[in-house]
C-alpha cells in the first residue's frame, strides 16, 4: 500500500471519525464505516483530484456509506440527507479552514469552550465525553437521576455550540 | 443498533462528534481503527493482485459458466464489502447471460406457481434435458424467506434455502435431504453450492496440498450467532488451483460442538477427468471422521 495513503488516512482519521460520530451513536457502526470510507477511498484513489483537499472527499465517501446505511429507513434517511446538505458538512469545513498543524490543534478552542461551561454542565460532558462512562454511570457518578443527567449534557451540548460559534468554530450557517 | 443521537440540532452533533475525539482512550481506540482500516486495505489489494494473477492464469477457460461462478464466488469471498461482493456476483450472471443461451427469465412450473405468488423473481436455466434450477429473490425481509433456490432434477420439484432464510428445524432437515440427494446424483454443480453460501456465510479459502497435489480449499461456515438457520452450517470445497474443477465437497454441521454425522457427506469424483458433475457419494454417514479432515490423508 501507498505509504502517501497511509499518512493521508492517519492526518484524517480524527476528523473522519468525528465526522461519522455526529450522525451515527453506535460505536460498532462508527468503525464500520470509517472502514468502508477508507476501503473505498482507496479503491477510488484514481479518481480523487488531487488538487483538492483530502479531508471533503474524505467525508462525501463516509456521507454516502452513511446514507446507504440508512437506505431502507426512509423518513430517517430524509432527516440525515438534510442534515447533511444544511449544516453538518459545513461545520467541518469550517473545521478544516481553521489554522493548525493537527486535528487536534484546529479544534483545541473546544477545550477552552469546555472550561467555560456552567459547573453542573461541565461536569456532565466530563463525565460522558471525557471519561468515557455511559450516560447511565455517569448519572450514578454524579448522584442525579438519569434524565437529570441528560438534561445537563443536552443543555452542555448547545452552550458548547453557542461558544464554538461565537469563537468562529462553527460558521455562520451553523449557529 | 442506535441511529441517532441525543443532540438535535446539527450544531450539536457536530459537537458531540468532536467532543468524541476527546476521551480518555480515543487515542488508543482510534489508532485501533486505523490498523483495522489500513489492515483491510491491504487485505483488499493483495486480493486484487490474485485476482488479477488468476484471471490471467484463467486464459480461455472463462468461457465456461460454471468457472466463472466458481471464481468470482472464490474471489469474492474475502471482499469486506456485501454489496460489492453481489455487485460482483451479478456482474458475472450478467456475463454468463450473455454468452450461455440456456439462460432465461425466470419461467416456472405449474408446482412452484405459489412461489412466483409470493412475490418471488429470478431468473431460471433450462438444461437441455428439462431440468432447471431458478434462482429467485425478493427484497430482503428478516421474517420471511427472501431467497429461493427452486429446481427441477428429473423427477420432482426442489427448493432450497440460502443463508438468509430462516427455516424451521423440521423444513430445514427436509431440505438437506433433497440437497444431499441432489448433489449425489450430479443433477447441481459447485457454483449453485456456493450460490448457497454468498449470503452471510464466512468465506475462507487456503491454499494447501493434497497427496503431494495443490489444491485450493474453500471452507465456508455459517456465524457462530446464526447456526440455527438450518442443518448444514459448513461446508468445505477442494478446487483444482488450475482449472478449478471440483475435487472434494463436505457439507457438515458444527453448531453441535461436533460433526453431525447425519449431516456430514463427502463427495468425490469418480473419474478423476470427468465433468464436474460427475460425483458420487463415497462416504456417508461416517462418525469416525474428525471436523477438520487431514487433507493430507
Amino acid at each position: 500500500m501507498d505509504t502517501a495513503f497511509e499518512i493521508l488516512v492517519r492526518e484524517h482519521a480524527a476528523m473522519l471519525t468525528a465526522y461519522v460520530r455526529s450522525v451515527i451513536g453506535d460505536d460498532n457502526l462508527v468503525d464500520d464505516i470509517f472502514q468502508r470510507t477508507i476501503i473505498t477511498a482507496w479503491r477510488k484513489l484514481d479518481d480523487f483530484d488531487t488538487d483538492r483537499p483530502f479531508g471533503p472527499w474524505l467525508r462525501g465517501i463516509a456521507r454516502n456509506h452513511m446514507l446507504g446505511e440508512f437506505r431502507s429507513a426512509g423518513r430517517y434517511r430524509r432527516r440525515l440527507e438534510g442534515l447533511f446538505a444544511e449544516r453538518i458538512e459545513s461545520g467541518f469545513a469550517a473545521v478544516d479552514a481553521r489554522s493548525g498543524d493537527s486535528y487536534a490543534e484546529r479544534i483545541s478552542i473546544l477545550t477552552d469552550c469546555i472550561r467555560d461551561l456552567p459547573e453542573p454542565n461541565r461536569e456532565a460532558v466530563d463525565l460522558v465525553y471525557l471519561r468515557d462512562l455511559t450516560r447511565t454511570d455517569a448519572a450514578r457518578q454524579a448522584n442525579l437521576e438519569f434524565d437529570a443527567l441528560r438534561k445537563r449534557l443536552d443543555r452542555g451540548l448547545r452552550l458548547l455550540a453557542e461558544c464554538l460559534h461565537r469563537k468562529g468554530l462553527l460558521p455562520e450557517t451553523a449557529a | 443498533m442506535s441511529m441517532e443521537r441525543t443532540p438535535e440540532t446539527p450544531e450539536e452533533r457536530i459537537v458531540d462528534g468532536l467532543l468524541g475525539t476527546f476521551g480518555a482512550g480515543e487515542s488508543e481506540r482510534l489508532e485501533r481503527r486505523v490498523q483495522g482500516a489500513l489492515a483491510a486495505v491491504r487485505h483488499v489489494e493483495s486480493e486484487r493482485r490474485r485476482r488479477m494473477r488468476l484471471w490471467r492464469g484463467l486464459g480461455s477457460a472463462v468461457g465456461a459458466a460454471a468457472i466463472i461462478m466458481i471464481t468470482v464466488l472464490v474471489l469474492i469471498g474475502h471482499d469486506p464489502s456485501t454489496r460489492s461482493a453481489v455487485a460482483a456476483l451479478d456482474r458475472s450472471l450478467e456475463r454468463i447471460d450473455a454468452t450461455e443461451p440456456t439462460w432465461y427469465e425466470v419461467v416456472l412450473g405449474e408446482r412452484t406457481d405459489d412461489v412466483a405468488a409470493a412475490g418471488f423473481e429470478g431468473r431460471a436455466c433450462i438444461a437441455g434435458d428439462g431440468r432447471f434450477v431458478a434462482f429467485l429473490h425478493r427484497p430482503w425481509d428478516e421474517k420471511k424467506r427472501s431467497e429461493l433456490i427452486v429446481g427441477n432434477d428429473g423427477v420432482e420439484d426442489w427448493v432450497l434455502p440460502t443463508g438468509r432464510m430462516k427455516l424451521p428445524e423440521s423444513m430445514s432437515r427436509r431440505l438437506f435431504e433433497r440437497l444431499r440427494t441432489t448433489v449425489a446424483s450430479g443433477s447441481i454443480d459447485p457454483a449453485r453450492i456456493l450460490r448457497l453460501v454468498r449470503q452471510g456465510w464466512n468465506l475462507e479459502r487456503i491454499d494447501t496440498e493434497r497427496a503431494g497435489r495443490p489444491v485450493t480449499r474453500v471452507e465456508a461456515s455459517l456465524p457462530e450467532g446464526r447456526r440455527d438457520r438450518g442443518v448444514i452450517d459448513r461446508i468445505v470445497l477442494e478446487l483444482d488451483p488450475e482449472s478449478y474443477a471440483l475435487d472434494r465437497l463436505e457439507a457438515s454441521r458444527l453448531r453441535d460442538g461436533t460433526d453431525d454425522p447425519e449431516a456430514y457427506l463427502l463427495f468425490q469424483r469418480t473419474d478423476p477427468d470427468g465433468p464436474i458433475a460427475g460425483f458420487a457419494l463415497r462416504d456417508h454417514l461416517r462418525t469416525d471422521r474428525p471436523r477438520d479432515p487431514d487433507p493430507g490423508s
